[in-house]
């Protein structure tokens, strides 16, 4: 029983816990004069009153500096010194050495090194955080492209535009491009089919995307059954002629209206996730 | 080790005796007047939080919290504290919607928008109504009150063709003017004899849209303000008039704006109105638009806030709906609406300095005694 209390108590003292209080007097006594006899500040209760100002255990301890030592996403680049989260550096960023203290030794010794490795770090592709996020989501998305059953319609892009702006993706006409090959109807074949489509983000970064046709008709009683909008798996792209991609980016804004983007893409799209 | 004992077992905490029987004089213990007061506060709270519906209210209000609001139906109510975390405007030429704030566009993009649907390709509806969707603050000066619920019709500048059967009242008293009235669209004239059956409840008004009213049973008509309600004719609202052929025909062609209150969360209302066709061009909608939105702010003192939470403009059939920028018609408070917001604050304030000055006064009496 005592060792145990002892045990804690020791380790109490060891460990640095943020628990200042910080006080203030209800009533503040007179100050004395000078040359007078100081009065004991214990003689009114009164003078025994204190108001919390403020209590360190209550307030966020904020944000910790650490130096990354590799890049990481929605954080930084390697050798940043960057202010983050306490939670998220110390469960993930220190444990798993992606990032270190930002000490005075430290910062000394990473800025040395960041200075040596430069030709290397400006050679490295750094594909934008926020392209990334916007291609991730982007990719999931199944566009369902409504054609109406009845009258004459051609996948351009304006259409294109407005199946996309369906499913929530604002984007600009020019950004779009697809396939040579004009696909027109109404041509019930062409029901369901997936069509292979590029959206370029800030004429640098190709994301592939996946549509389906669907006709439709104000006629409640025309309505045809489409498939689910889930993302098709490898047999269905298989069945449609459609290859695995992932997106490409380049440093220079290349890709622009005009630029033969379904051409490039067979040459050089990635097939493996970045 | 010595020391060590001393820290451990010598702390006051370690010494600390859990009393398990005793006296319990705490239990007999008055009360300070500090926790009187407390509690006081504390009960009066409760009894103005009940106070604020009626039986009726409450039940319906827990009733309806089960059910999901018509404000949260799609398309749902922007609630701006839900987004604050969000960034403001996009900054790729690809966005997805849900990355960012609400995104707010002019009438001309948002109709734009519509008609590249509506386009033959695609849903082949180029002359769809255009529906308008306001969401709706409804509180009012007084804490306790809400905006009521309304319905009038609003004559607007660009009429269009609603497909809407609309009955209007037509009060007139010289037969011949009654007849040309009937002529013109009004589902009844009725005449000063008509009046005190209305008062009476022998002739139900609540079935006609609106009333319109000649100029001369312009005082005949005042007993009927609080059946009629908004629908009431007067010259403000453009139902009392000379030409009644013209009135009402302006009146059949207007646009139906009713205002509803929310029933689960009474802060919040809803309107819905059909303000045009995508075949009309964008000026007269946006015109059409503007009239429709002036008339729903006079519900509200513009004092008090936007009357209006958000505006989304859509169409019918169809689910997609593009949130418009209505700032520019908004009303601007005059200095009449603000100094009464003020002057019912500042009576407050008097009432709640006047109240602790009583509570003083009470516990310097107890004092005293």
């Amino acid at each position: 029983m005592i060792s145990s209390n002892i045990i804690r108590a020791l380790n109490l003292t060891k460990q640095s816990t943020r628990n200042t209080w910080v006080l203030k007097r209800v009533f503040t006594p007179e100050s004395t004069p000078p040359g007078g006899i100081q009065k004991n500040p214990n003689d009114f209760h009164d003078y025994q009153k204190y108001e919390t100002v403020e209590v360190e255990t209550l307030k966020a301890a904020g944000p910790i500096r650490v130096i990354l030592l590799e890049d990481v996403e929605g954080i930084g680049h390697q050798f940043d010194v960057v202010n983050i989260d306490r939670t998220t550096a110390r469960k993930d960023l220190l444990l798993s050495k992606k990032a270190v203290y930002a000490s005075p030794y430290d910062l000394k010794y990473y800025s040395a090194m960041k200075e040596r490795m430069a030709d290397e770090l400006a050679a490295r592709v750094r594909i934008p955080y926020e392209f990334k996020t916007v291609g991730r989501d982007l990719q999931k998305l199944v566009v369902p492209i409504k054609v109406n059953m009845e009258n004459k319609w051609e996948i351009n892009r304006k259409l294109m535009k407005s199946s996309l702006r369906q499913m929530g993706v604002f984007v600009a006409e020019n950004t779009i491009h697809l396939a040579e090959k004009q696909i027109t109807g109404p041509n019930f074949e062409l029901e369901a089919k997936l069509i292979r489509f590029y959206l370029v983000i800030n004429q640098q970064y190709i994301v592939p995307m996946l549509g389906r046709i669907s006709h439709i008709s104000v006629d409640d009683s025309k309505q045809t059954l489409s498939s689910s909008l889930t993302t098709p798996k490898d047999e269905e792209l298989l069945r449609f002629n459609i290859r695995k991609e992932y997106p490409l980016y380049t440093n220079s804004q290349e890709f622009t209206e005009d630029f033969p983007v379904f051409q490039h893409m067979r040459e050089n799209a990635p097939l493996k996730p970045q | 080790m010595l020391s060590l004992f001393r820290q451990t077992m010598l702390r006051p905490i370690s010494a600390e005796a859990i009393q398990v029987r005793g006296r319990k004089r705490a239990l007999k213990q008055t009360i300070t007047r500090q926790q009187k007061l407390e509690r006081r506060m504390k009960r009066e709270e409760k009894e103005a939080a009940r106070k604020q519906y009626t039986f009726m209210e409450r039940i319906n209000i827990r009733r309806m919290k089960n059910l999901l609001s018509p404000s949260q139906q799609y398309p749902g109510r922007l609630i701006p504290e839900e987004e604050v975390n969000l960034p403001e405007k996009p900054t790729l030429d690809v966005f997805i919607k849900s990355h960012f704030k609400t995104q707010f566009y002019s009438v001309g993009e948002a109709l734009d928008m519509h008609r590249e649907l509506q386009s033959p390709s695609i849903y082949n509806n180029p002359n769809a109504p255009i529906r308008l969707r306001l969401e709706l603050n409804m509180t009012t000066e007084r804490q306790t009150k809400m905006i009521t619920g309304s319905d009038e019709i609003v004559p607007v500048p660009f009429p269009f063709k609603h497909n809407e059967k609309r009955s209007i009242l037509a009060f007139v008293n010289d037969a011949k003017l009654q007849e040309l009235a009937t002529e013109s669209g009004a589902e009844m004239a009725l005449g000063q004899d008509m009046i005190k059956k209305i008062i009476k409840g022998q002739f139900r008004t609540d079935d006609y849209d609106f009333c319109v009213s000649h100029t001369d049973m312009a005082s005949f008509i005042l007993p009927l303000r609080g059946i009629l309600k908004t629908r009431f004719p007067s010259r403000a609202n453009g139902g009392l008039g000379e030409n009644l052929p013209e009135l009402i025909e302006k009146f059949k062609n207007g646009v139906k704006l009713n205002i509803k209150g929310d029933p689960v969360y009474p802060i919040w209302g809803l309107s819905d109105c059909v303000v045009g066709r995508l075949s009309m061009a964008n000026e007269e909608i946006e015109e059409n638009i503007a009239t429709v939105i002036k008339a729903t702010c006079s519900h509200r003192n513009p004092a008090l806030g936007s009357f209006i939470n958000r505006a989304l403009l859509l169409t019918v059939p169809g689910e997609e709906y593009y949130a418009i920028d209505v700032q520019k018609w908004l009303p601007i408070p005059t200095e009449e609406e603000i100094e009464k917001i003020e002057k019912r604050k500042n009576k407050k304030k008097k009432k709640d300095e006047k109240k602790t000055e009583n509570s003083s006064e009470d516990q310097q009496n107890e004092a005293t005694a």
